[in-house]
């Protein structure tokens, strides 16, 4: 039984068709660092941080997460991290605040309405909670999905271009989050910005 | 190479008695040597669908694409062998019953298998990604399965006024003497050895494809 | 926290969701009770002047429930997919408790859909006989297909959402349950008492907990890719 998380990933293969996206990554990591995925567009940084998810099959490989539950299989540690990604989107009805309390909910977590609200203006959200999801701006719609993936205090964060869209004060807010993560926990995060990679990548792992 | 040149002269045996050795049976006359053919095909039909839900379980256990291309070889050769059971069928209906159609338990239960087959191709055309495509594919084929004991065993219990039982009984419980019995097996075998022949071609044609692509 | 009253507070979280949004987007079950109401009307006019007997009313009222149950069963899961909101709820729900949340909402929509066609058929085509044994017919037959239905609509949902596939899956799936509602509605329609029909109703009663012991084995699969 170890006391900390560490994935560990070997040989990870994924084929769409005759397309093969990614062919034998492997690399591990444990909590405490953070990881750097770089590589230019059609990589498959996605879809690897997808794999490490457990939101999408692998052709051949395996990726296994050893943490203080034991061994665990990454569709069984899909709901214990934090994910955040361009390709997750928000129901346009509900209100930011609609959202916070359902996925609360979902999660089994007791957290009144002043804790919502508190979190959201953490977020930067305090002015337009209210409002549907559908009428913010991309930003906005980045800090939700930010504010939901770290709802349940994850040990692992998975994030996917998580500054795009942001303006200076939502990039700080990212900084704060993977630091937080990252003393305790896992962080793996993909970017293209140079500023980015220089900044949190203790490894980096370049897919090319 | 022997197993095949046997198997195709076993059939051609199979087929010879069928019409020359076999006496005609009592009130059907000659039309009754369509059993020799029809029944073996509906028993093929179903095989083939069972063993692609064994392999299904065994694609969902093991995630080897392996087991998904031998699912969909098995429900290939299941259809061809279902359009021919049914046309079989039906001209059998017609002959006895004087309609080709009348959703009598046999017909419906055969049909319901022509429709999952076919829903079961629809469903694998739409899907591109491979695993994914292999996992929905090996759902729906054990899911739409449950269908089919409610309809054969279950249904026709219910209303029995509505299938004229005597008259299927007429054409089911055929009595057969020793001689019609004897070719009606070994054309149940036959039928069965020309599945797995073509299921086993199915098996090495994938096993050279993947080796071609260098997995 | 016990287990139970976490799932319990999940389920409910999940389906207040569904429910406000499908509020808010007035439309989409609006569009759904517009379906219904056209394709009775087409129904109705077809048959114009005829005095159809009560197992061609028993027919053409299931055709109807049929088609207008494949063009909205399969919603539930479809918008989760196309909006990408399904990624969230994998990411913080468990498959048991989106399969039974989804069921739940499919099996509300059926009701209120087949009470609207119940009423309409009476009024446009003048039926007799025993309704109140019809309604429980319909009532039971449809939520036999919500619960059929709800795993082929996540099937369905992941396999690009084509029109044509729901009905063409669920078909095979629901047609021993089809088979015995029909039947069961003539018998209704033709004034028959529920004691002539006890193994119908048998039937339709324990036909959706077959299914969904079934679906809650495989829905697993489907769900997680």
């Amino acid at each position: 039984m170890v006391d900390k998380t560490i994935l560990t990933v070997s040989n990870v293969c994924k084929q769409y068709d005759q397309r093969l996206v990614l062919s034998g990554v492997s690399f591990s990591a444990s909590a405490g660092e953070s990881v750097v995925i770089a590589g230019a567009n059609g990589s498959g940084k996605s879809t690897l941080l997808r794999i490490v998810c457990g939101l999408t099959t692998l052709s051949s490989g395996e990726v296994t997460w050893q943490t203080q539950e034991g061994a665990l299989s990454p569709t069984q540690m899909l709901r214990r991290l934090g994910y955040v990604s361009p390709e997750l989107g928000l129901y346009d009805r509900l209100s930011a605040f609609e959202h916070l309390e359902t996925f609360a909910r979902l999660r089994c977590l007791q957290l009144g309405p002043d804790v919502l609200s508190e979190t959201l203006r953490r977020f930067g959200l305090g002015e337009s909670m209210h409002r549907a999801v559908g009428e913010f701006s991309s930003g906005m719609k980045q800090r939700v999905k930010l504010a939901l993936a770290t709802i349940h205090s994850p040990d692992v964060l998975v994030l996917d271009e998580p500054s795009s869209n942001l303006d200076e004060d939502g990039r700080q807010l990212v900084r704060e989050l993977i630091h937080e993560v990252a003393r305790h926990g896992l962080v793996l995060l993909a970017t293209n910005e140079v500023q980015e990679v220089a900044e949190y990548g203790q490894t980096v792992l370049r897919l090319d | 190479m022997y197993a095949k040149l046997a198997l195709g002269a076993y059939m051609v045996a199979v087929i010879v008695a069928a019409f020359l050795y076999a006496p005609p049976a009592e009130g059907l006359g000659e039309l009754s040597r369509i059993i020799y053919f029809h029944i073996p095909l509906a028993w093929v039909s179903v095989l083939a669908y069972l063993v692609a839900m064994v392999d299904s379980v065994r694609y969902l256990r093991t995630n080897n694409l392996k087991f998904d291309a031998l699912a969909h070889a098995s429900a290939h050769i299941g259809f061809v062998f279902t359009i021919l059971a049914t046309v079989t069928g039906a001209i059998f209906a017609r002959q006895t019953w004087g309609v080709y159609w009348n959703w009598d338990p046999r017909q419906t239960s055969i049909f319901l298998l022509l429709l999952i087959y076919g829903a079961y191709f629809m469903l694998r055309s739409s899907i591109s990604d491979p695993e994914r495509r292999g996992r929905l594919a090996a759902v729906y084929c054990m899911f739409a399965f449950v269908s089919v004991p409610l309809l054969v065993f279950v249904v026709p219990r219910l209303y029995p006024t509505l299938h004229p039982d005597p008259i299927v009984n007429a054409a089911g419980k055929l009595e057969m003497n020793s001689k019609m019995l004897q070719v009606f097996l070994a054309s149940l075998a036959g039928f069965s050895g020309l599945y797995f022949w073509i299921y086993q071609l199915e098996a090495r044609m994938h096993r050279l494809s993947a080796h071609w692509k260098g997995e | 926290m016990d287990k139970l009253s976490c799932v319990w507070i999940s389920l409910v979280a999940l389906l207040r969701k569904d429910f406000v949004e499908e509020l808010r987007a007035k439309y989409a079950m609006g569009s759904l009770l517009m379906f219904a109401l056209v394709t009775l009307t087409v129904v109705s006019f077809a048959v114009g002047a005829f005095h159809p007997d009560a197992a061609i009313h028993a027919a053409l009222l299931w055709i109807t429930v049929f088609f207008t149950g494949m063009s909205g069963l399969g919603r539930g899961f479809v918008k989760e997919e196309e909006a990408r909101t399904a990624v969230l709820l994998r990411l913080a729900a468990t498959p048991d408790t989106v399969f039974a949340g989804k069921l739940l909402f499919n099996a509300a929509v059926m009701i209120a859909v087949t009470t609207l066609i119940y009423a309409m058929y009476i009024v446009l085509m003048g039926i007799s006989g025993s309704l109140l044994l019809l309604y429980a017919v319909m009532l039971l037959g449809t939520l036999g297909m919500a619960c059929g239905t709800t795993l082929l609509a996540a099937v369905v949902a992941q396999a690009g959402n084509q029109a044509m596939l729901l009905p063409v899956m669920a078909l095979p799936v629901l047609m021993p349950l089809l088979m015995v509602a029909v039947n069961a509605s003539r018998i209704a329609l033709e004034g028959g008492a529920p004691g002539e029909m006890l193994g119908l109703l048998a039937f339709l009663a324990s036909f959706p907990v077959v299914i969904v012991a079934v679906s809650l084995l495989l829905f697993e699969y489907v769900w997680h890719n």
